[in-house]
């Protein structure tokens, strides 16, 4: 438990983030369309790492940039990409289907990374953790369609 | 379900995404790659407003000062992945847990009411849906 304490906390501290994150994109995204919403959205979260990372005193090992292979880089165009995607889907399938999609789609994907890189063995307890969180995923979205309150 | 085969890939893209960050974080230092990461993103919306032409005229004045702060989340989110997806819960216990963290938002958001949303009680349903998410959570990074 206690070497992962801190991974767990830090993965849930970014769930959070990514709530808040998305609230404030979509809300901005009403008045100014998605794309602009994530060029503020990037300029924002650039700026602000890069004070942390004045602040912290970053390394900018640029021997380091180059080793990384491109394809590490293709994550930033993936993001961008992503954002722009899900505010077309959401009007189309409605959010409870999109939901539980993009999160069935995610987790499944995820599980099989780390299977090809070796993380995991046993595929019935892959196919169980993902089983629950499908189940929690589908009570969350059936509760927002049958809450009497909107 | 064209859509719903698009919504379910662009989950996967979600994955193959915190995958390629967390790649790009094992090189260089985590808040480094969140940066190139932004710079990315940022050159790649900037080629999606001139492609995806929005009607709509903005009125700054109508748009609330605090949502211009979104950014700041999403730059430590990357930042935070970066740490996580290289650590022993792999992309799925990551991907994961930000699924439970976002539970957790809703939760917060409902009962305070915040940035504007309604305010909402919280039902036994709310606490299963979140034991249930935990457990599996639980399962792909003990299992």
């Amino acid at each position: 438990m206690g070497e992962l304490a801190w991974p767990i906390f830090l993965g849930l501290l970014g769930g959070i983030s990514l709530g808040i994150n998305r609230t404030l994109l979509g809300r901005l995204g009403i008045d100014m369309g998605p794309a602009r919403a994530s060029v503020v959205n990037h300029i924002g979260g650039a700026l602000f790492i890069f004070v942390v990372l004045v602040f912290s005193g970053g390394r900018w090992d640029l021997q380091l940039f180059a080793e990384a292979p491109a394809h590490a880089y293709v994550g930033g165009i993936i993001g961008a990409l992503f954002v722009a995607l899900v505010s077309w889907i959401i009007p189309r399938a409605g959010v409870m289907k999109a939901t539980v999609l993009l999160i069935s789609g995610q987790m499944v994907l995820g599980t099989l990374l780390d299977y090809a890189m070796g993380r995991k063995t046993s595929i019935p307890v892959a196919l169980l953790g993902l089983g629950l969180i499908f189940a929690g995923v589908l009570l969350g979205e059936y509760r927002k369609v049958h809450s009497p309150k909107v | 379900m064209g859509v719903s085969i698009l919504a379910l890939s662009a989950g996967g893209l979600l994955a193959l995404m915190v995958f390629f960050n967390g790649m790009l974080a094992k090189f260089i230092q985590p808040l480094e790659a969140s940066l190139i990461i932004h710079l990315i993103g940022l050159a790649t919306s900037l080629v999606l407003v001139v492609l995806w032409k929005h009607r709509a005229v903005i009125n700054h004045r109508e748009i609330p000062k605090w949502a211009y702060i979104t950014g700041i989340f999403g730059g430590i989110a990357v930042a935070i992945v970066g740490v996580t997806v290289n650590g022993p819960i792999g992309v799925a216990g990551t991907v994961g847990l930000l699924v439970l963290g976002q539970v957790l938002y809703g939760w917060m958001s409902d009962t305070l009411g915040l940035f504007g949303t309604t305010r909402r009680r919280l039902t036994v349903l709310d606490f299963m849906q979140a034991a249930l998410i935990l457990a599996g959570v639980g399962v792909l990074i003990y299992g």
